[in-house]
């Protein structure tokens, strides 16, 4: 190859023979390999053929399935929501008018009962030393510093 | 020699062989002459550009798959040869493509894959010289290497080349004068 002498006389020197080696007989037993190959795909290109030919609808079915899980899903979540919400709105209707049937006096006496006898007792407390304070003559303004 | 006709596969013109193809009857024997004649030249077309000798083995039965597939279709607009020549590329490149995203290597990884394999490869052996011309090939672009190899060691001419390549022949020349410089200049330096 004169011209590549010209543009590289370096690589003008190598051989040109390809390096690489194959196989032993593999050209020999390559066709055989191949039609095997091909027959083997044929078979199943068969099956392949049909599922080709049911591919668009199993495409729209797999849509539908998606669309009716996704509806069920995002009405299931709405309907939670609503009956949540419906939920909050009649417990703070009874409790209001539950309210307004009940005295102050219960309401006192359930938190009695509920916070416990301690804190009674310190209530309790509390007012006789007030008692005691203002029956004592002490002045107002040093009562309030000291609570 | 084949079916009694005395000839062998290489003495079938690319009608005859294509005509064969077309009746149903004869389909797999001419399919199997198709193979014959092409296969040798298909393979070390395809194992410049893999290096490998396994992946080569399958890049070349995923070539000739596509064409029993794609054979009844084939119009004889170009040369079979240049057909075959151009599946063989088109799965060949394909095939570099997907195993540089496979193991999301970077080109410089994949070559240097490429070039350990040449030295660890049980069926290469060429001289010092060789090994380094390989190793200088693979630092070219893909298409570039593609264009060396065809006009280098298989000798086609640019026509032949832009044809399968699709490819203007200016274009091709140019890339063939680069990848020349490419390789003197990696040889002068290793």
């Amino acid at each position: 190859m004169d011209a590549l002498n010209k543009i590289s006389p370096e690589l003008a020197k190598i051989s040109k023979e390809i390096p690489f080696r194959i196989p032993e007989n593999y050209f020999e037993e390559f066709p055989d390999r191949l039609q095997g190959r091909i027959r083997a795909r044929e078979k199943t290109g068969v099956d392949e053929k049909r599922m080709m030919a049911f591919k668009p609808y199993l495409a729209a079915a797999v849509l539908i399935i998606v669309a009716l899980i996704s509806g069920t899903l995002i009405f299931r979540n709405i309907a939670q929501k609503r009956s949540l919400q419906n939920l909050h709105a009649e417990i703070s209707q009874t409790v209001e008018r539950e309210l307004y049937y009940i005295s102050e006096e219960t309401i006192l006496r359930v938190m009695n009962y509920t916070t416990g006898q301690e804190a009674v007792t310190i209530s309790n407390h509390t007012e006789e030393i007030i008692d005691y304070l203002m029956n004592e003559d002490i002045p107002l303004n040093e009562i309030i510093d000291a609570f | 020699m084949h079916q009694g006709t005395g000839k062998k596969a290489s003495e079938y013109s690319d009608q005859e062989l294509v005509g064969l193809f077309s009746e149903p009857e004869k389909r797999e024997y001419a399919f199997n002459l198709i193979v014959l004649k092409f296969q040798e030249r298909l393979y070390w077309h395809i194992r410049k550009i893999l290096i490998d000798h396994d992946d080569t083995d399958d890049i070349l039965q995923n070539t000739f798959v596509k064409v029993w597939n794609g054979l009844e279709n084939f119009r004889l607009d170009s040369g079979l040869y240049t057909w075959l020549y151009r599946i063989a590329t088109n799965e060949a490149l394909s095939f570099l493509n997907q195993k540089k995203r496979r193991l999301a290597l970077s080109l410089a990884t994949l070559e240097k894959k490429l070039s350990d394999s040449l030295d660890a490869d049980e069926y290469f052996n060429g001289d010092e010289l060789q090994i380094k011309l390989q190793k200088a090939l693979l630092t070219l672009p893909d298409k570039q290497r593609i264009v060396f190899n065809m006009k280098y060691f298989d000798e086609m001419k640019y026509e032949e080349i832009a044809e399968i390549l699709g490819t203007s022949v200016g274009a091709l020349k140019a890339s063939f004068h680069h990848a020349v410089k490419k390789i003197e200049k990696y040889i002068l330096e290793h």
